[in-house]
């Protein structure tokens, strides 16, 4: 089953990935979590980075795909992603809150747009930029390979080696350069327009330049992100740059708690461990499915609903941690002690209430083994429907019985409810 | 002349579909503050529930098989209104009701979740492709003179004429899609000018491919379709200008509107009044899809409700919102430029420019945003510090 998944390449391939979304997740977490704008935009700023990064390497030409070429990209992407977050920034000194999310929003449906339909600018060769289709960078960048080749001699291997490196080397330096930021003067200028606009106005903070200026790092971060994807993948299309990754982002970061840099990184590994796993999962849930103008119950692997779980786990997930794992504190040794401490009166709390914990375990795992299990259990419909139906009912039954023993349990104390002992 | 006739119907169409949802987008903003992404998933399933309702009373040796055509649509319209309604009280209490107290990205980043999770379960069940809506009310247009198609081809043309194309189905109602999922044919709209020779070339293609389904009308008709979703926002802006302005419900909501926490003290039930107002919003949102996806463009897809969804926000920003007389006017404007900019952009741009259409709405919002933040017929409100 797992044959091939914990091989170099494979790994390598995940690490430069979640490596990318780091750096994506901390240039938005500075947008949203320190300056408190409100950004829904930022695949725009990654798009806008790679088709900059890919112009770039097309027009100084790939054959094999040199260091300068491929630094080069990286300040073409920073410098085009930065003039359009100063294109989007702008707004941002008028608008407040949502309507600063939808105006966003739409910069970077706008820049999708365009380059769905770029195949007529033929400035750049026949197809233009590829349109929908996408634009391919030739080899991309593969830059230090000799030096690795003489260790490894296998040329995908060594380019998933450059690409780790480098990756990472530019995931640390984008912690770094926000870390310093926000612990500088200028840091703490963009927090107290966070806390309270007017209260910074008064004080003298010069609004304007600090909104302007952290729209246009976060969004050079993301043109960053944007030439790592582009020349890693040695292609660019629109389809990487939906308002689905954007959403992916913002949970990252939300996940991670506004304005806490070590839990946004967590975030991301979180998430996209979760995600791998999930897809890695060979088995089949129930699904309605429609044809001939009939319902019928199918069973589909969980890859063909991983969008839907995703969005399931999304208002999951915010319903139960609305701000985030960390409620937005830095990950310090005294934030785990902290953690280590409320765990501790949850787990005595659990040792003395043992009813709904078991009654908790019990409802999840029979929900899970029986979304599968009917499939193999029943052959027909009706009888998959009504099991499918009694392990609802007795999850549901579950949950008001736990709720009703925390409740009596308060009121025989006199107790104010305890978020984190209901198990 | 004519044209610009025709386009301004058109537009005025499509904005009235804009409106209809815009409503409840304008209804939500302004009680409690909250873009309700899931509003365009809204309108998707009510084209959906419209499609299975009218698909299950039609079949043969049913209630309806026998019923005309408006009878249907209007079952199909009150049924999946209802439905809509149900599932946008659902989403209110499970959804937003819990997160409403956190932080604003929380909030709006969970009715995203909700937007993709209704858009992703559509995908699932009914697969990402258009689905054939039952036919209801006959496609007529005013003044009835239809040409056949061999006085077309004899070349008998006494004035602008305007060609049709509509789906072709096969025995059972379904839409034939092509190789990439769409519709082989398309209500799309020809130009013939008085005494030119038609496009032989085009229309050939058309008659080969679609032997019954292509027809020729008066350049400047009116289609029953149009009619009805003009009749249906009228009454539907009637019925909710009576209720918001004239009943005891709609004090409590102007009242909860204004300030929540001041209606609450002078003894108003504020959850009761938030979820009634998306009840209404979604009752709304499920007549447009019903109205556009089923009986308009006679497809509905899961997907119909994403882009559609953002313009109809759009629109009520465009008319300012919180306002339900600017969410009316912003989709009709909306619905007008769009139509404009879309069949003129080519000849007073450049070639290719119409198929950037879906960007003009956004670029509309920026500019209002910019320009008018409250939109045209909103209020004003100072800062409070």
């Amino acid at each position: 089953m797992f044959e091939g998944l914990f091989n170099f390449n494979n790994i390598s391939n995940h690490l430069v990935l979640i490596g990318i979304y780091c750096i994506l997740a901390l240039s938005l977490n500075l947008i949203n979590g320190s300056l408190g704008a409100f950004s829904l935009g930022h695949h725009g700023f990654w798009g806008m980075g790679a088709y900059a990064a890919a112009v770039t390497v097309w027009a100084l030409g790939s054959a094999h795909g040199s260091v300068p070429v491929f630094l080069l990209s990286f300040l073409a992407a920073m410098a085009a992603a930065a003039l359009f977050g100063l294109l989007v920034g702008a707004p941002c000194l008028r608008l407040r809150g949502d309507y600063l999310a939808i105006a966003t929003l739409g910069f970077a449906e706008i820049f999708i747009i365009c380059v769905r339909n770029s195949e007529s600018w033929r400035y750049f060769g026949e197809r233009g930029l590829g349109g929908a289709a996408g634009f391919s960078l030739g080899d991309g960048f593969n830059g230090g390979n000799d030096v690795i080749m003489t260790l490894v001699h296998e040329s995908n291997t060594a380019r998933q080696a450059v690409y780790l490196i480098w990756t990472w080397l530019l995931a640390g330096a984008a912690f770094i350069f926000v870390r310093n930021l926000i612990k500088s003067g200028h840091g703490r200028a963009i927090q107290a327009i966070r806390d309270d606009e007017t209260a910074a106005e008064l004080i003298g903070v010069n609004l304007i330049r600090y909104k302007v200026l952290v729209f246009i790092i976060g969004a050079a971060l993301a043109g960053l992100a944007g030439a790592l994807s582009a020349n890693y993948r040695s292609s660019v299309s629109p389809n990487m740059f939906l308002m689905m990754e954007g959403i992916r982002i913002l949970l990252m970061v939300v996940l991670g708690g506004l304005g806490s840099r070590s839990g946004t990184i967590v975030a991301v590994f979180t998430l996209y461990i979760a995600e791998q796993a999930l897809l890695t999962i060979d088995t089949h849930w129930p699904f309605a499915g429609f044809a001939n103008g009939e319902f019928l119950l199918v069973y589909k692997p969980i890859r063909d609903l991983s969008q839907a779980l995703f969005a399931l786990v999304l208002i999951v997930l915010m319903l139960r941690w609305p701000r985030g794992l960390t409620r937005g504190r830095e990950l310090s040794v005294q934030f785990f002690r902290d953690w280590v401490c409320e765990r501790k009166i949850m787990l005595e709390s659990w040792m003395k209430h043992p009813t709904p914990v078991i009654l908790a375990v019990f409802q999840w795992a029979q929900l899970a083994w029986a979304l599968p299990a009917s499939e193999r259990l029943f052959t027909e419909t009706p009888k998959r429907l009504a099991f499918l139906a009694a392990s609802v009912i007795v999850f549901m039954l579950c949950t008001r019985v736990r709720r009703w023993y925390w409740a009596r349990q308060r009121k025989e104390q006199n107790l104010l409810p305890a978020a984190s002992v209901n198990a | 002349m004519t044209e610009f006739l025709i386009q301004t119907l058109h537009g005025l169409t499509l904005g009235a579909l804009f409106a209809l949802v815009a409503i409840g987008y304008t209804m939500v903003f302004g009680i409690i503050k909250l873009i309700n992404f899931a509003h365009g998933e809204f309108y998707m399933t009510g084209g959906f529930t419209g499609m299975l309702v009218l698909m299950y009373l039609s079949g043969s040796g049913r209630l309806m098989v026998h019923s005309s055509g408006e009878l249907k649509l209007f079952v199909a319209l009150a049924a999946a209104g209802m439905a809509v309604a149900t599932l946008a009280l659902a989403t209110e209490r499970l959804v937003y009701r819990p997160i409403l107290g956190a932080g604003r990205i929380s909030v709006l980043l969970t009715a995203v979740g909700m937007s993709m999770l209704l858009q992703n379960i559509g995908i699932g069940v009914f697969g990402n492709k258009n689905t054939g809506f039952p036919e209801t009310v006959e496609d007529e247009h005013y003044p009835h003179t239809a040409i056949s198609l061999s006085e077309l081809s004899a070349g008998k043309i006494a004035g602008n004429l305007i060609v049709y194309r509509t789906p072709y189905r096969d025995a059972h109602g379904n839409i034939l899609a092509g190789p990439s999922g769409k519709p082989l044919g398309f209500i799309s709209t020809t130009l013939v000018e008085a005494g030119q020779p038609i496009d032989g070339k085009k229309l050939q293609v058309a008659v080969a491919a679609i032997p019954e389904d292509v027809y020729a009308y008066p350049a400047l008709t009116i289609r029953k379709k149009q009619i009805i979703i003009f009749i249906a926002l009228a009454v539907s802006a009637l019925g909710l200008h009576l209720l918001v302005q004239k009943s005891r419900v709609g004090r409590a909501m102007r009242a909860v509107s204004h300030d929540m926490q001041a209606a609450s003290l002078m003894g108003i039930d504020c959850s009761r009044i938030v979820a009634l107002t998306f009840a209404i919003g979604g009752f709304f949102a499920g007549i447009g899809g019903v109205l556009a996806g089923g009986m308009f463009i006679s497809t509905v897809d899961p997907m119909m409700g994403f882009m559609f969804g953002l313009k109809a926000f759009i629109a009520a920003v465009l008319g300012g919102i919180g306002n339900i007389t600017g969410a009316l006017l912003g989709g009709l404007m909306l619905g007008l430029i769009e139509q404009f900019a879309q069949h003129y952009a080519d000849s007073v741009l450049f070639r290719g420019a119409s198929s950037y259409r879906d960007a003009i709405a956004f670029v509309i919002l920026i500019v209002v945003l910019l320009i008018r933040p409250r939109g045209f017929l909103g209020r004003v409100e100072g800062e409070k510090v």
